[in-house]
């Protein structure tokens, strides 16, 4: 970085938006508050589209067909945040997980979830995870905690 | 395939570094206007001006309308692309190959001096469901990429740092490029900071500020210019789904298939060895691998042996990134037609301290979107 210091002037505003969700994802979050996860399905190739989509890009073809996945499923992908999104550094890393649930047969897209209970140089791809729900579910994002793995 | 034959006959670029003294206008002015002197025409040949920027980079809706002054547009057929400076310069050669215009100017530019770049780049991803998590920015949806594709090839991390490694050390004789004094160790860059494992500070873009321009015309007017025409031999554009889980994140499919259409219109049937040199868009360090890997560039299929073994080295078979590459200055948007200009340059062989010897044949990569959804390959050659 430059050691000369330039006057900046700053935004005086920022830009406040609030965005309709859509038909799709106003189920996909009411159904969250009743510890529920449900996707579309596509007619032609069958993929299951969780947090439901209101097309198939591939096929091309509306989805219209609701499937209720189980809150349970396996890890596909991960990535341990030692930092936040703005770049702060975390006290504690997190664990950031893509998880496949079960109930929606072979296709199903990994929706995002945090993993806990696990340290994060135990954390492996194709572990066992279960859903852990908020204890007053509202609609909201927030409902499914967390992802924690499957005791045995 | 074309109408009529496009070539890069000029260009200039500013450093890719902090330039806090600059207005962005500045910055854009100074770069145009030397661009212009290297081409060795006048404002009033040029045609048609594309330009890349962000609204979001700038701070700015239709932040063109501002640039228009600078960027030699005044009065003149303008527009500008939120992509990166290789869509520029697609869009700008298609301008040409219209028939519509003889000159274009192709200009690239943002500071990221004056913007938190992965708030900006967040702004990228679905506000309604991505976003509401609070943790998605470009190097968290990258790193999953990272992640997938070092599991499939059963690859250590430290291979990252090896791609920044070479990266850097090709820096060094790059005086443009911000990391032209980045130690080249890589046992450094992979102690250096975690941000999402597996990526790391160094093996992340560096945002810098920064401007390319090249100048575009169209044959016959090409022929008849100061410089040697350097024709676009054939390019390519292609886009995958949006969303991280509808993709498979091993492969580069959308570079793969944008590659494939470019090699069809430049006839190249074995890029391997016709290619002779590569300028990529490797945001972050595994881009590098999954690139040549998904652009054909290796000898067998696996992109960390060909490193490994020195032939994407600067004195290689086939070098990736003499330049540096994005890994050592990425001024966003900006960072495709720097490769665009870095290729042009290797084939006339200007690239000075970094030039590869003998290039008939070098390809330019562009990307934008989380995890490279949108690639753009050309191929430049005399």
């Amino acid at each position: 970085m430059s050691e000369k210091k330039f006057f900046r002037v700053p935004s005086l505003v920022t830009m406040p938006c609030a965005w309709s969700v859509g038909p799709f994802l106003d189920r996909f979050y009411a159904e969250l508050g009743q510890k529920k996860i449900v996707g579309t399905r596509c007619p032609k190739c069958r993929t299951v589209f969780v947090p439901p989509r209101s097309v198939c890009g591939a096929c091309w073809k509306p989805l219209t067909k609701w499937v209720e996945l189980k809150d349970q499923g396996e890890l596909v992908n991960y990535t341990v945040a030692h930092v936040d999104m703005r770049g702060a550094a975390l006290q504690t890393p997190r664990i950031l997980g893509m998880v496949k649930l079960k109930g929606g047969g072979a296709k199903v897209t990994a929706i995002y979830g945090e993993i806990k209970g696990v340290a994060p140089d135990r954390v492996k791809v194709g572990m066992k995870l279960a859903a852990v729900w908020a204890d007053e579910p509202k609609g909201e994002l927030t409902d499914l905690s967390y992802f924690q793995p499957v005791s045995k | 395939m074309f109408e009529r034959k496009v070539a890069i006959v000029g260009y200039a670029m500013s450093d890719q570094a902090d330039r806090i003294e600059d207005t962005r206008e500045g910055m854009i002015f100074d770069t145009v206007r030397a661009a212009l002197l290297q081409a060795g025409i006048t404002r009033d040949q040029i045609g048609t001006v594309v330009m890349c920027s962000n609204d979001f980079y700038d701070g700015h809706t239709i932040s063109n309308a501002f640039t228009v002054e600078p960027a030699a547009a005044y009065a003149k057929d303008e527009t500008k692309v939120e992509q990166d400076g290789m869509h520029a310069l697609l869009y700008a050669a298609m301008r040409l190959a219209s028939g519509n215009y003889d000159v274009a100017l192709v200009v690239a530019h943002s500071k990221g001096s004056e913007f938190e770049a992965q708030v900006a780049l967040s702004a990228q991803l679905d506000p309604t469901y991505d976003r509401q998590f609070g943790w998605f920015n470009d190097i968290s949806m990258a790193a999953f990429q990272a992640r997938a594709f070092l599991d499939k090839k059963k690859l250590p991390e430290e291979v990252l740092a090896q791609v920044a490694a070479k990266n850097f050390a090709n820096a060094r004789k790059n005086p443009k490029a911000k990391a032209r004094d980045y130690s080249a160790a890589a046992e450094a860059i992979a102690r250096s900071k975690p941000l999402f494992t597996p990526l790391r500070e160094q093996t992340v873009y560096p945002v810098t500020d920064g401007c390319c321009v090249a100048v575009l015309a169209a044959e016959p007017k090409a022929r008849k210019m100061k410089n040697k025409p350097i024709w676009i031999k054939g390019i390519g554009h292609w886009q995958e789904a949006y969303a991280l889980s509808e993709r498979d994140l091993t492969k580069m499919e959308s570079a793969k298939k944008a590659a494939k259409r470019a090699y069809k219109m430049a006839g190249v049937t074995q890029p391997a060895a016709e290619i002779k040199v590569a300028e990529l868009s490797e945001h972050f360090a595994h881009q590098e691998l999954q690139l040549a890997e998904a652009l054909g560039l290796c000898e067998g299929t696996s992109a960390a042996k060909n490193l490994e073994a020195g032939r994407f080295g600067l004195k290689g078979k086939l070098p990736i990134n003499p330049s540096g590459g994005a890994l050592s200055a990425c001024a966003l948007g900006t960072v495709g037609l720097v490769r665009a200009v870095e290729a042009a340059q290797q084939v006339l062989g200007e690239a000075g301290e970094h030039q590869v010897k003998g290039v008939k044949l070098a390809l330019a990569h562009g990307q934008c979107g989380p995890a490279a959804q949108n690639n753009v390959v050309a191929v430049f050659g005399k």
